[in-house]
């Protein structure tokens, strides 16, 4: 008998849930307490189109062939000085210049952060780093380089009135421009 | 929601460590007894991170006051299935704020981070969902503390198998060069 009391005093304890419940709740408010989760709506996808975005891009018209690289992979954050992934690419490309009809013209941009002084001079020192490295590997090639600063953005700098990253890491960049024979 | 976001103080990611886990009782185990999602990724647990163990760290000066300094260190960066997470240890040292975000401490401008493969010569930006969120903490309204490492999750497409390494860029300050990637 006391055996039978303690077990469903423990029992109690245990589920309080049933222990507590209020007999006088109608059966209706227990249903309606009950309902779906509409998990339809929770879940989305992940869109991978957009997350991946060229440093390098090619164009070529009427023979005339411009390669633009993103001066992020060519030089140190805020020099001139030429990377290992520039060097490659540098290489790759003045293999194709040996075959060039004309003069190589070599373009320096930077986005619009800092004063146009300093971006002109950047972009001038960083067009001639990515010549002088042409020049060594390209052999008898005429190559003029140029510093243009923060003119002519491929992409916006600002977007409502508002600094905008993306388009400023687009417009810091070298074009490569060369007569395809 | 197969996600948990670690933006979180240190104390916060001790208390975790401390208990392991979090489970949000989802029976689909993995291999290792976790429950997984169909692309490998683990759901419903907050992996274990140590903010004070980096792979690199740097500090750099932040507009967002007179003498303010940010240190941000790489706790690391996992690729799982066909995402890639970067997880980062921020600790912002603001004189006379308690609470800064990412965006006042990186000179009132998005972080735009991103990583840059230099194999591939891609960039791979911030991921979003189907209505346009990126998987990322919100740089405005989500609030570090001042002074103490806090933990934040970045996610990416996942670079491809060839590639070992990439930059980390976060914000106007210089790269992080060659962070490895962990597979």
């Amino acid at each position: 008998m006391m055996r039978a009391a303690l077990v469903a005093a423990l029992a109690a304890i245990a589920v309080p849930g049933v222990a507590a419940a209020d007999p006088n709740v109608p059966d209706q408010n227990v249903r309606e307490s009950v309902r779906d989760l509409q998990v339809g709506p929770a879940v989305r996808a992940v869109d991978l189109s957009d997350a991946v975005l060229p440093l390098k891009e090619e164009q070529a018209a009427g023979g005339t062939v411009t390669v633009r690289i993103s001066a992020d992979v060519l030089f140190e954050f805020g020099r001139a000085t030429l990377t290992a992934t520039a060097r490659r690419e540098i290489g790759e490309l003045a293999a194709r210049l040996r075959s060039a009809s004309g003069a190589v013209r070599v373009v320096g941009y930077t986005d619009s952060i800092g004063t146009p002084a300093a971006n002109l001079l950047l972009s001038r020192r960083r067009a001639a780093a990515v010549k002088t490295e042409l020049a060594k590997r390209a052999g008898a090639v005429t190559i003029v380089s140029v510093g243009r600063g923060e003119a002519d953005p491929v992409a916006p700098n600002t977007a409502k009135g508002k600094d905008f990253p993306p388009g400023r890491a687009k417009n810091r960049r070298v074009e490569v421009t060369f007569r395809q024979t | 929601m197969n996600r948990v976001w670690k933006v979180a103080p240190a104390a916060v990611a001790l208390v975790v460590g401390l208990t392991g886990c979090v489970s949000f009782g989802n029976d689909d185990k993995g291999k290792d007894g976790g429950p997984k999602t169909e692309a490998g990724r683990p759901v419903g647990a907050v992996a274990t991170v140590d903010p004070n163990k980096v792979i690199a760290k740097a500090t750099f000066d932040s507009q967002a006051a007179k003498g303010a300094k940010v240190e941000i260190g790489i706790v690391e960066l996992r690729v799982v299935g066909k995402l890639a997470d970067l997880t980062l240890s921020i600790t912002p040292r603001v004189p006379g704020d308690t609470s800064p975000n990412v965006y006042e401490l990186n000179g009132n401008t998005d972080p735009d981070v991103s990583l840059i493969d230099t194999i591939n010569l891609k960039r791979y930006v911030v991921v979003k969902d189907s209505s346009g969120k990126q998987l990322q903490p919100d740089y405005i309204y989500v609030h570090l503390r001042n002074g103490q490492p806090n933990v934040q999750t970045y996610t990416f497409a996942a670079p491809p198998a060839g590639v070992r390494a990439v930059d980390v860029v976060f914000g106007q300050w210089p790269p992080f060069r060659n962070v490895p990637v962990t597979r």
